[in-house]
């Protein structure tokens, strides 16, 4: 038993390079983005760092299960709510969303603890939702997901009282610069890190590859995908408080298809099967928003003015989606994780490589 | 004389009798409108596996093809201006060219891939239209009046009925019958029930692929474009992402009937109609605004204790 | 005929056809003997062009068709039915058939009256969904409908499996006047040796992905050496 316990200890420590490297790939974009961007620019610094939240979120889910999940953003909806009941003054609190419980309505809690509360409600919500969908198979599982996320919608599209409806919540105590942002996000990284190297997590991934020989080998594979579920709520659920910290306003629209797809983006143009993946995806789908913004804008390349019409960077976002998809299905990273030292790395890409092209024979 | 452009919903009924037959008529049509949509989504997914998001995206360039390409508020006709009997085949003829698109620029490199994978491959091109959608026509909705003398009623035996609801169960009736006579009595039909069955097998047997899935999206595109036409009339608005709200009920249709089974789809379609208007009907008015979370709600229970759907078993029940 | 060269192929990383030769002369039929797992299936599902081997070459009357497509290899003349019959469920008998004539090198009628011929059973349920049908009958349907697409080659894998001795005979005494009565060349599939030295001009046997022996049938009279290339070893065995 205590060799058990040493062995998975070694384990997790000799893995660590990755968290390191991602925590330390988070703190360089930090810092050379607070030094390099212009004030107005910064704004997108953070946000992209609360997307590292959120994206670490749902790849605790999806990377470990090997189940898609559509409904993560439903997760972050609800932490945002939460915070904002939380941290909202209480006078208009009590104008505006009157079916608040009185323990919320009437008091302010310190945005920290509401933070951390609002992952725990989130994920309170995924043990009951989850509990129902584990033992559904990939695709049902899928869309499950994808009906819960209408669900979280459409309730909190229409129950005014409780949320303000389509109009939105406003006056969030908003303090997230990007170095708070990147605690957040590096924490997001070691609590997506010690899950993926601990024993749940290596059992997880084993039983995604092979759902009946798990079974066989005495996994409770059911019990574990609630687990990760569960866990990758709090982190979702976090990040959307982080959001609601960061934007200061809120509205049920913010939390449906558009972010959805943007997150889901992340994840899988990273590589649905790392870690690495999502922090990676976030900066990468970052960059390639961020550049299309700037084409939309107006820019002038030599004598040249291209500008982009309005709403191409989701266009432009969409086209790399699909491009992804079909030549490089598993991403970036290929589902690698990134560690040192570097020629373990590369040898885990050609390995990687090695099985996606020779997965490509069967025809039919 | 008539209601002029009402929303699905908002309906004034009169009392008694009429009241009833109004309530099984709005069921009927709407019922009728979501196996349309239901159907175009059930042919794809029988054949390739495939849960098309972007489904309800047709049915929105469907709508869009009737006007002059423009952000402006005001929409000016391009095709909506021609005669209806011209209309219908050119919004058909657009609607079926995107669908074969979509297939050859991307589903077609996708083909062996994961159902998941297939899955996420369908929300990118959806979310890719809405967008275009979006930046070539602006966001704002735009009004627009096609085929007013549908949005009359008629007076049959003292009752007034819209003629716009008989036009939409009548259309379903012909189509869903044109359509099992196609699958039933010809070649390529066969070929197609065929190619859902066991698609490697009917390869084997010298059915083209390529053929039948080119068939599948026509036919699907089509579906969306009587759809998108009978959609623009009722509601005289178009609005990037019109067709999300009729895709994702659709999609629930096919769950409900059984994923994989055209007639499944036809009867989850009226079952959905005819629940969402019973829900209307019967809900609180406090509680209506969350038909969306109760649809949705069904659709949960019915995964998690009949993921076979209602009609047939299907592809979302892991076989040992 | 057909000329199987050096064939490989690969599961993801698992190798199970190894640099794998056969030919089949026309008029010939042949059997490849081997358990579950032997690889003979991959080899037939690659012929067909149901799979791509990732290396070695496939010809057909001399013309190469390794990676071409099932429809295509289909037209060529070769069909194949796999393992388990596959026949399309809920479809009729009737429409079944009529998917094998999908090719159409003849009138859709005229076709079918022929298989009727040979297997009147099918003519008697041909309105039944197939999925009704008896074991036996979904097999004697498999065979006519891959008649209907007027092959010269018939790949057959493992057509007694799950049916009664008295069924299996049927089905190889169909298979014998097909042979005999319109030159059909065939390549079959077995597990089980008892009948099929009777009715074979040459066997292989395959063990782990590669062949083991070959020959005419009449060199195994005895059917020892038979066994230890099919088990590895002498004991127990296919017969």
């Amino acid at each position: 038993m205590a060799v058990g316990k040493l062995k998975g200890f070694s384990r997790i420590a000799r893995g660590a390079s990755t968290p390191l490297l991602l925590i330390a790939l988070v703190v360089l974009v930090t810092v050379s983005g607070t030094v390099i961007l212009p004030a107005a620019k910064q704004f997108a610094l953070t946000e992209m760092l609360v997307m590292v939240v959120i994206a670490v979120g749902i790849s605790i889910f999806i990377s470990n299960t090997g189940i898609i999940s559509f409904g993560h953003i439903g997760f972050t909806c609800l932490g945002a709510y939460a915070t904002a009941w939380m941290t909202c003054d209480p006078m208009w609190k009590s104008l505006m969303l009157r079916d608040l419980p009185s323990f919320l309505a009437d008091s302010q809690y310190p945005p920290v603890l509401a933070i951390v509360l609002s992952g725990v409600w989130a994920a309170f919500i995924a043990g009951i939702f989850g509990a129902t969908i584990v033992r559904l198979s990939g695709i049902a599982a899928a869309i499950a997901t994808f009906a819960f996320l209408i669900i979280v919608s459409s309730v909190y599209s229409n129950w005014s009282d409780l949320t303000a409806g389509t109009s939105s919540v406003i006056n969030i105590p908003t303090f997230i610069t990007p170095p708070i942002a990147a605690c957040f996000a590096a924490a997001a990284i070691v609590i997506g890190y010690l899950f993926r190297a601990s024993r749940i997590g290596l059992m997880l991934r084993a039983s995604s590859d092979d759902v009946i020989a798990a079974h066989a080998s005495a996994i409770p594979v059911l019990r574990l995908r609630l687990l990760a579920m569960v866990l990758s709520a709090f982190v979702a659920g976090s990040g959307g408080a982080i959001y609601a910290h960061f934007v200061g306003i809120l509205s049920p629209d913010n939390f449906y298809l558009g972010m959805t797809f943007t997150t889901l983006a992340m994840v899988v143009i990273g590589g649905i099967g790392s870690l690495s993946g999502a922090v990676v995806g976030v900066i990468v789908v970052t960059i390639i928003v961020q550049v299309l913004r700037l084409f939309e804008t107006g820019v002038l390349l030599g004598s040249v003015a291209i500008k982009l019409p309005n709403g191409s960077q989701e266009v432009g976002l969409a086209i790399a989606w699909i491009l992804f998809l079909i030549f490089r299905p598993r991403g970036i990273l290929g589902g690698v994780e990134l560690c040192l030292p570097a020629r373990v790395w590369a040898r885990r890409q050609i390995l990687d490589s090695q099985l996606v092209s020779a997965a490509d024979t069967p025809r039919s | 004389m008539g209601l002029g452009k009402v929303g699905l919903y908002e309906r004034r009924w009169a009392g008694g009798m009429s009241y009833f037959l109004q309530v099984a008529i709005d069921a009927l049509s709407l019922g009728s409108l979501y196996a349309l949509a239901a159907l175009g989504l059930g042919l794809i997914f029988s054949i390739l596996r495939l849960i098309n998001f972007a489904h309800g995206d047709f049915i929105t360039i469907g709508a869009y093809s009737l006007i002059v390409p423009s952000a402006s508020a005001t929409a000016a006709f391009f095709i909506g201006a021609w005669h209806w009997y011209a209309i219908v085949p050119a919004v058909c003829i657009v609607v079926a060219m995107f669908a074969l698109l979509a297939d050859n620029l991307v589903f077609r490199w996708v083909r062996e891939a994961t159902p998941t994978t297939l899955l996420t491959a369908s929300f990118g091109v959806s979310y890719l239209i809405q967008n275009s959608v979006l930046l070539i026509y602006g966001a704002r909705p735009k009004a627009i009046d096609l085929w007013p003398v549908l949005n009359s009623q008629l007076s049959v035996t003292g009752f007034r009925i819209p003629l716009l609801q008989i036009v939409t169960i009548l259309t379903t009736l012909a189509l869903v019958t044109v359509l099992t006579l196609f699958l039933k009595f010809t070649s390529l039909g066969v070929q197609m029930r065929a190619a859902a069955s066991d698609f490697a097998m009917a390869r084997y047997l010298g059915v083209r692929a390529d053929r039948v899935i080119a068939l599948a999206f026509g036919l699907s595109g089509v579906l969306a474009a009587v759809v998108s036409l009978l959609f623009a009339t009722q509601t005289g608005s178009l609005s990037f992402n019109m067709g999300v709200p009729i895709a994702l009920f659709a999609f629930v249709a096919t769950v409900v009937g059984g994923l994989g089974s055209l007639e499944g789809s036809v009867l989850g379609g009226f079952a959905v109609g005819i629940t969402m208007t019973l829900l209307q009907a019967l809900l609180p008015v406090s509680l209506r605004p969350f038909r969306d979370a109760f649809a949705f709600g069904l659709i949960l229970l019915l995964l998690i204790f009949r993921p076979s759907g209602l009609i047939r078993a299907s592809a979302l029940v892991d076989r040992v | 005929m057909l000329q199987v060269q050096s064939v490989s192929i690969r599961y993801g990383r698992v190798t199970v056809v190894r640099d794998l030769s056969l030919t089949v002369a026309r008029g010939e039929l042949v059997c490849v003997l081997g358990q579950n797992g032997a690889g003979k299936s991959s080899v037939m599902a690659a012929v067909a062009g149901g799979i791509v081997p990732y290396r070695g070459s496939i010809l057909f009357e001399q013309m190469p068709i390794l990676a071409r497509s099932p429809e295509h290899i289909a037209r060529l003349g070769i069909s194949f039915i796999p393992e388990g019959r596959r026949v399309f469920p809920e479809l009729t008998v009737r429409e079944n058939l009529l998917v094998g004539g999908t090719i159409g090198r003849g009138r859709p009628v005229d076709d079918l009256n022929e298989i009727y011929a040979y297997f009147p059973r099918l003519k008697e349920r041909q309105s039944a969904p197939a999925r009704q049908l008896s074991g036996g009958e979904q097999q004697m349907l498999a065979i006519g409908r891959a008649l209907m697409t007027h092959p010269t080659l018939m790949l057959i894998d493992e057509p007694s499996l799950g049916l009664a001795p008295r069924i299996v005979d049927q089905v190889y005494e169909i298979l014998l006047r097909l042979r005999n009565d319109r030159g059909m060349t065939l390549l079959v599939n077995e597990q089980s040796t008892t009948r099929i030295l009777r009715y074979a001009d040459r066997i292989y046997v395959l063990r782990n992905g590669s062949i083991q022996l070959e020959g005419k049938t009449e060199m195994f009279r005895s059917g020892d050496e038979i066994q230890k290339a099919y088990f590895g070893f002498g004991e127990g065995g296919p017969l």
